[in-house]
């Protein structure tokens, strides 16, 4: 831990913090229907979209109407992007000449259902099998609509709260647009630009064939690379336009574009926070809000550093330097870039898993045991430390209404948040949520750890010469297939589902946990070690994605059609005060105790016996 | 799926009734969400 290190980790924070104020101004006027400084020139584009797509923007929706129209509209979404993905061998933009063999039926299930829940969960390599109209269109597409829908989805939420005795929530399509048109666009626009200039590839070129120093051919795979990367980041999507996703130097080239990325990720989760005090006619409800997701995010990104700095100290004993030099960082620097070094891939790490990004630039899975465990328990918590565009807000409004109910049990007070009355039906819907969170997580990773499908315990291959034997193995053990590896060559045929992890004991259960954890937590980042490209990982990745993501966002929104309708009381001497440092601690503490330690059986049998193993000398 | 290898046929007449398996996925998915949405409806108006 190095002064320089703490002077990047205060730089980045100060930078939030001075954002926070200005974008939740200018989000609250925007989905307020006012005027901003936009206005002249998105205004008319506005109307000619309602006037085509035939939405009235006035007209109010009850939740279950708002509900419905979301799912509607993702669901095709994701129909649509499964159709594409399945026939881009006949689309244009192709020069690669990519089909249907790279992107089977699994796979582009698996890879629509991530992009249309804002998980971006990749399980392939995308220069390997993408071509460019599947990735502008059925792919980039959804970094557009579903974080605009999550941020729709958290402004009916606060609207719930803001309120008087009011039936609707608002129009879900008039809050689509203006998502996309007022908060997206320009800021991606700008954002897109910026990385250009940087250095960041935009073309629509085919890959580059070089021949390297050594007389070597080398494929430089490049394309719209800029734009992608923009949204990708504001949006908290997390795809990567190429595999090593932000440590690529194509997609991230400099220290200055790797703090844009950080800022981008956390600019509009923050806002929001101050959007919701100003909706709720009290702004400090929404800095204890963003007080309470600080805290947190200040533990994790703490431990995280603390842990990555400090390294093995078994590879320390071996003799390797672990302390930072002027010309080394010191600490753990395996899977992680140099030009970044500590500091910024624990910041990054952090950001990133907090917000549901997913966006990485270091590999996650060589942290130590409990470096690795801040971006697991990040995710755990739901994603309400800033979380992902909208997803963030709402998910700590729904843990501040299990704050209130169980802060006003301890107390004695009425439960009571900004003026509306939490009952019996609120509480419900709020535990509801975090229910279904929890299991799809474990519901999906049980199996996996121990699902024995054939050829059995051990893995088998089989090269062309051997295709015979495959098709033998295959007739008579069917479901043998559900484990195969997607174009592997050698034909791969993992058997049982823990051995598509590349290390066992405490490290492996880490793996299909934080697999499940963050499609669950739309996060979509990997902890890596572990090949998921089989119909089983990706049929059930799939599912587990669509659940985390709507039915989540079900219960609250019936939570908020019920708080809207309610009328807004004043504050009262009996009322728990909810705008006060001692209500960001208390939410900060509920949504660790409630949603993290969810998950401590299995996080004993992962992270933290392997940090035991580790200082007993048995990890190296 | 018999048929779906690597380094054989890949994708043959089996990967439609994958497509299909995956399709109809998404529409069960749907249908609970919407399912979901009637009973905390009708919850909300139990609660009334």
């Amino acid at each position: 831990m190095t002064g320089n290190g703490f002077l990047q980790l205060a730089l980045f924070f100060g930078l939030i913090l001075l954002l926070t104020k200005p974008m939740g101004s200018y989000m609250a006027r925007v989905f307020a229907g006012e005027r901003t400084f936009l206005s002249p020139v998105l205004a008319p584009v506005e109307r000619l979209l309602y006037r085509a797509l035939g939405v009235r923007p006035d007209e109010d929706m009850r939740w279950t109407t708002y509900a419905i129209a979301l799912l509607a509209f993702s669901v095709l979404g994701g129909l649509l992007s499964y159709a594409l993905l399945r026939l881009q061998a006949f689309l244009p933009f192709n020069p690669q000449h990519f089909g249907g063999r790279q992107m089977p039926a699994d796979l582009a299930f698996n890879t629509a259902m991530s992009f249309t829940t804002n998980t971006n969960w990749q399980n392939y390599v995308p220069e390997a099998v993408v071509s460019y109209f599947s990735n502008m269109v059925a792919l980039a597409s959804h970094n557009w609509m579903s974080a605009a829908a999550g941020i729709a989805v958290a402004i009916a939420v606060v609207r719930g709260f803001a309120r008087h005795s009011a039936d609707g929530l608002g129009n879900f399509w008039a809050d689509l647009v203006r998502a996309h048109l007022y908060v997206l666009l320009p800021l991606s626009l700008i954002a897109a630009l910026v990385l250009v200039q940087q250095g960041v590839p935009q073309n629509l070129a085919p890959y580059t064939q070089a021949t390297t120093l050594e007389g070597a051919r080398q494929t430089i795979a490049q394309g719209p690379v800029a734009s992608q990367e923009a949204i990708k980041m504001l949006g908290t999507n997390g795809g990567g336009f190429f595999n090593a996703n932000s440590a690529h130097p194509f997609e991230n080239p400099t220290p200055l574009t790797n703090l844009l990325q950080m800022l981008l990720i956390f600019i509009i989760p923050a806002g929001l926070t101050y959007t919701f005090g100003r909706m709720v006619g009290s702004t400090r409800q929404g800095w204890a809000i963003f007080a309470a997701m600080t805290i947190m995010f200040v533990g994790g990104l703490s431990l995280c550093y603390w842990s990555e700095a400090h390294g093995n100290p078994n590879v320390a004993k071996l003799g390797v330097m672990t302390q930072p030099t002027a010309g080394q960082p010191g600490g753990n620097m395996e899977g992680k870039e140099v030009r970044f070094g500590i500091a910024n891939s624990a910041l990054f790490a952090t950001v990133t898993t907090d917000a549901s990004c997913g966006a990485v630039n270091s590999m996650h899975d060589s942290y130590t045991p409990l470096g690795g465990m801040v971006p697991l328990v990040n995710i755990m918590c739901d994603e309400t430390i800033f979380g992902g565009v909208g997803a963030g807000l709402f998910g700590m409004l729904m843990y501040a209404v299990i704050a209130v109910f169980i802060g006003g049990l301890m107390v004695g007070r009425t439960p009571e948040y900004v003026g509306k009355r939490i009952e019996k039906y609120e509480v419900r819907m709020a535990v509801l949520a975090v229910l279904i969170l929890f299991a799809n997580v474990m519901l999906w990773t049980a199996p996996a750890l121990n699902l024995a499908l054939p050829p059995g315990g051990t893995s088998r291959s089989f090269t062309d010469a051997q295709a015979a034997d495959e098709q033998a193995l295959l007739k008579a053990h069917p479901t043998a297939a559900w484990n195969h590896v997607n174009t592997s060559s050698p034909s791969l045929y993992y058997g049982s589902t823990w051995n598509n992890v590349n290390n066992g004991g405490a490290h492996g259960l880490s793996e299909i946990l934080y697999q499940y954890v963050s499609q669950t937590g739309n996060n979509g980042s990997a902890f890596a070690g572990f090949t998921g490209n089989t119909p089983w990982y990706n049929v059930t990745g799939g599912l587990a994605m669509l659940i985390g993501r709507f039915l989540m966002i079900v219960p609250l929104l019936a939570m908020a059609g019920s708080l809207a309708r309610k009328k807004i009381v004043p504050a009262s001497a009996g009322t728990l005060a909810t705008g006060s440092a001692t209500f960001a601690i208390l939410l900060a503490s509920v949504v660790l105790i409630v949603g993290a330690l969810e998950y401590f059986p299995a996080l004993a049998l992962g992270p933290i016996v392997e940090h035991f193993q580790m200082l007993a000398g048995n990890l190296h | 799926m018999p048929g779906r290898t690597g380094s054989g046929t890949a994708a043959g007449g089996d990967s439609r009734m994958l497509d299909l398996i995956c399709i109809g996925l998404v529409l069960l998915f749907f249908a609970l969400s919407a399912w979901l949405v009637r009973g905390c409806e009708a919850l909300e108006k139990e609660e009334d």
